[in-house]
Order: structure tokens, then C-alpha cells, then sequence
């Protein structure tokens, strides 16, 4: 998979990430959102300054590409902010072109049922992402999810990058049944969500220099259990 | 006892209207596993979908036990199911003896009490989706038309994988993939949440959320979905978790 032989030596931070998505895809641009249930941003990254207006414009309209990609768990585009069809988000339309983007595509940052967020892909040339683009967004948004779960547990730059090879390397530790269902039990043991959760037990297994899939097993086991 | 000729024509008719409508695919392929443990005299069932970047993943199973899903999942290093999705051929192995080509995988089998495994290619056009994989306890040869049922209920498997609306853009194999992963996942993290809530084992509280799921005509992954985002009624969670002695048959 291209996509993933791409990804090696990528700097494992937000802007990184965003850098590496839009080298990778062929676009000009690249944001990535960190939402809260409700959709109200709690970290944001681009891979250039200058995309910054029209990703706050969204959130001050509250819709847009990531929100929708966000809250309806799918990925969106609009494929010409100059064409003559109806626009998916004509609030937004005036400021992209000035900012130089004719089409933008976004796509939902989620393990299962947890969302963290979203990644949104600009390009001066109209046309949404298509065919193997497209696969290949997806294929790269699982990844850039499971880095930024990494990053949320707070793992020095060494182990983002063994996150990240985990990602890659069938199977992901992180993609274990246990931690899944692990996950589901921390989140109610701290009152957190489920995304959050797995961060939590991402940074034990930092702490105790153990497998993610070690601390689920221990937890489903009832031997571990969080406290807030 | 219904002939098998009528269970299976029950199977697929079954099937054929269920993916005519609005329908949970891992409620389907859940089924489907049961099917194949009653058609093929099998002691467990189970489905494996690979995702975009190769790695197999347990989509559904006849039963939740927790040692029969590690079964699958070690299958991402060795195993019938690996070797059926990287083949694209089905894999009929009658015995799990000293001559298993798998030596992690055949051991840890037959301690779980199983003396057969078969894995049969999920296959569209030229690529591989996953396997259905068979459990055998009593060694029992496949004959002929054992191998081609099973080979059906892939086919069945397969179809019920590209016919899942769940996603907007449905005509493109790697988003429905990806939606189908989700929902599994979105299931273990719900069984994860019930287990706590309910103080019980994940696979009783598999059977909690698929009996609550059909008791009001849901879908499992939208059950699943509300779980985990805690969006579930005050009286829905209240009954969701007071299923205890309710649910002996929620496997059927």
C-alpha cells in the first residue's frame, strides 16, 4: 500500500500529520479537527497557515466539512466551490476562494463508535477525492486516528513512531478485540468517552512499558481498574 | 428437525430479503455463522474481514467466547483463515494432528477443543474480503457438498459485506470495508461499557445488546452507537441492563 511506504519519517505532530496527508494525497492542503461530542473543537492542525481562516469560519457557522464528516461518520466533499451546482456549504464558498481552494473532501477521524474528529483535505483544482484517492484517504485516516490516540497518551516521539509502525504492521496492537472492549469499561470506571479511554490505556502501557493489549486484558480480567 | 435441503433454502431466502432492505451487517453475518454451525455440524463459526491495510478481524462468530475470538485473531500470524484469504482457495483441513502446517495456531485449537478447521475465501471479482472459518469438534470429513454449502454461505457473507448501506459513497469496496470494521468495533466497545455498567462477562453483555436490539426492531451497531455515546433513554438503559435471566436464548 503506497500510502503507508509514504508515511516513513513523517514528524509525528499535528502539522506533521497534516503535511504528510496532503503530500500523500496530492492536495494542496491538509487540517485535522479534534471535536468534542457536540462538535466544538478542541484542537486544531494544518499543514499551512493560511488555511486557518476557512477552518475557523466553519466552526463559527458550525457546518462545514470536518463537522459534517464529524456527525455523520462519513466522508464529504464538495467537489467546486466555483461550480454552477448548488453548494454543500455556501457559507463558506466566498472565503475559499479567496484563499485559493476549489475543492475540499473531509473525512471522519473514528475507532468504532468513539470519534475523535476529522481530516479535511483542500485543493486548488475542483473535483472531489475519487476512486483510489479516495481509498486511499481512508486507508490513511485510520492511521492518522490511531496516531493521534498515541499522541493524546502523551508518548514520547520514540514511541509514536512504534504507534504508528503498529498501525501499519498487521496486526495493530491497538486493534485487538480486548482493547476495544477495555475501553468501553474505562470509559464508564472514569466518566469519560470512549476515545479518551483509549488514550488512558495507551498511556499505562507507556507507564508500565507493556502492550496497550496487556492492560485490556488486565482490565477485562478485573485486576486493573481506573480511578478518577 | 427441518432436512438440510430446507434449512439451507430457509438460509437464503432468509438472507435474499434481509439485503433488500435497511439491515445491520453484523447482525446478518451473526446469523450466518449460526447457520453454518447447524448446516455443517461445526462446533463455532466464525467471520474475518481484513481491513484496507491487510489485517484480519473477527466480524462476527456463532458464540462470544472470549477464547474462540483470540482463536481468529491469532489467525493475523498463522492459520487456515490466513491462508484462505491470502490464497483465495478454500483451506479443508481434516486434521489438526502433527501434521498441522500451523504450529501456533493447530495447538492452541485443540486445546479449545477443536480437531478440524476449514476456512472458506470471501471473493469479489479478483479480491479477497475475508474467510468463513469452520470449527470442527468430532473429526468429521468435509464431503463435496459440505465444501460447497460452505462455499455458499462465503458467497452469502460476501454479498451481505458489499450490500451494507451504511455508507453514503456504497459503491466504493474500501468505505464499506471501513463501515463494517466500525461497526464490529463500535459493538466491542459497547460490550465493553455494558460489562461495567452491568458487572457481567462481555459475552452475556453481547446478549444483552443483541436481544435489546431486537426486542425494538434496531439495528445492533445503532444500539451499539448509543451505547457508547451514552444517548440511550433513562428506561432503555434501565431495561437494556436488567436482562439477567432473559437472555438464554438470545444466541438462537
Amino acid at each position: 500500500m503506497t500510502v503507508i511506504a509514504g508515511l516513513e519519517g513523517t514528524e509525528l505532530t499535528g502539522a506533521g500529520l497534516c503535511a504528510a496527508s496532503a503530500g500523500l494525497l496530492s492536495v494542496d492542503g491538509a487540517a485535522i479537527a479534534l471535536l468534542t461530542g457536540d462538535g466544538v473543537p478542541v484542537a486544531t492542525y494544518r499543514s499551512d497557515p493560511s488555511l486557518q481562516p476557512i477552518e475557523d469560519l466553519q466552526f463559527v457557522l458550525g457546518v462545514g466539512p470536518a463537522l459534517d464528516a464529524y456527525r455523520l461518520r462519513l466522508a464529504v466533499a464538495e467537489p467546486d466551490f466555483a461550480g454552477s451546482a448548488p453548494l454543500r456549504w455556501p457559507g463558506l464558498a466566498r472565503l475559499a476562494l479567496d484563499s485559493g481552494v476549489r475543492s475540499v473532501s473531509a473525512l471522519p477521524l473514528q475507532i468504532g463508535a468513539a470519534r475523535l474528529g476529522a481530516l479535511t483535505l483542500y485543493d486548488g483544482r475542483p473535483g472531489a477525492l475519487e476512486g483510489e484517492r479516495l481509498e486511499d484517504a481512508h486507508v490513511l485516516a485510520g492511521i492518522v486516528t490511531r496516531a493521534l490516540v498515541a499522541m493524546q497518551a502523551g508518548g514520547a516521539g520514540y514511541v509514536l513512531v512504534a504507534e504508528l509502525s503498529d498501525a501499519v504492521l498487521p496486526p495493530g496492537e491497538i486493534d485487538h478485540a480486548e482493547v476495544h472492549q477495555a475501553s468501553g469499561m474505562v470509559s464508564v470506571q472514569l466518566g469519560i468517552d470512549v476515545g479518551d479511554a483509549l488514550a488512558r490505556l495507551r498511556a499505562r502501557a507507556f507507564a508500565d512499558g507493556t502492550t496497550v493489549r496487556q492492560v485490556a486484558v488486565e482490565v477485562l480480567a478485573r485486576r486493573l481498574r481506573f480511578y478518577p | 428437525m427441518a432436512s438440510r435441503e430446507t434449512l439451507l433454502a430457509s438460509t437464503f431466502l432468509t438472507l435474499a430479503d434481509t439485503l433488500v432492505d435497511d439491515f445491520d451487517v453484523v447482525e446478518v453475518l451473526s446469523t450466518l455463522c449460526g447457520r453454518c454451525v447447524e448446516l455443517l455440524g461445526a462446533s463455532a463459526s466464525g467471520i474475518l474481514l481484513a481491513d484496507p491495510r491487510g489485517s484480519l478481524h473477527v466480524m462476527a462468530t456463532s458464540s462470544e467466547q472470549a477464547n474462540l475470538l483470540e482463536l481468529f485473531q491469532i489467525q493475523n500470524e498463522e492459520g487456515p483463515c490466513l491462508d484462505a484469504f491470502r490464497s483465495g482457495r478454500a483451506i479443508v483441513h481434516d486434521d489438526l494432528g502433527a501434521e498441522s502446517p500451523w504450529p501456533h495456531f493447530a495447538p492452541a485449537a485443540r486445546h479449545a477443543g477443536f480437531n478440524a478447521v476449514h476456512a472458506f475465501p470471501m471473493v469479489v471479482r479478483s479480491s479477497v474480503l475475508g474467510t468463513l472459518n469452520l470449527f470442527m469438534g468430532p473429526p468429521r470429513p468435509l464431503v463435496r457438498s459440505d465444501v460447497d454449502v460452505a462455499q455458499a454461505l462465503a458467497h452469502g457473507a460476501t454479498l451481505t459485506v458489499l450490500q451494507n448501506r451504511a455508507t453514503e459513497d456504497s459503491h466504493r469496496l474500501t468505505a464499506q470495508l471501513q463501515g463494517a470494521l466500525d461497526s464490529r468495533i463500535a459493538i466491542e466497545q459497547a460490550k465493553g461499557v455494558i460489562s461495567e455498567l452491568g458487572q457481567v462477562g462481555t459475552d452475556e453483555a453481547f446478549a444483552w445488546l443483541r436481544s435489546f436490539a431486537r426486542n425494538h426492531s434496531r439495528k445492533l451497531t445503532d444500539v451499539a452507537t448509543a451505547v457508547v455515546d451514552r444517548t440511550l433513554g433513562d428506561s432503555e438503559r434501565v431495561e437494556l441492563l436488567h436482562q439477567s435471566g432473559r437472555t438464554g436464548h438470545a444466541g438462537s
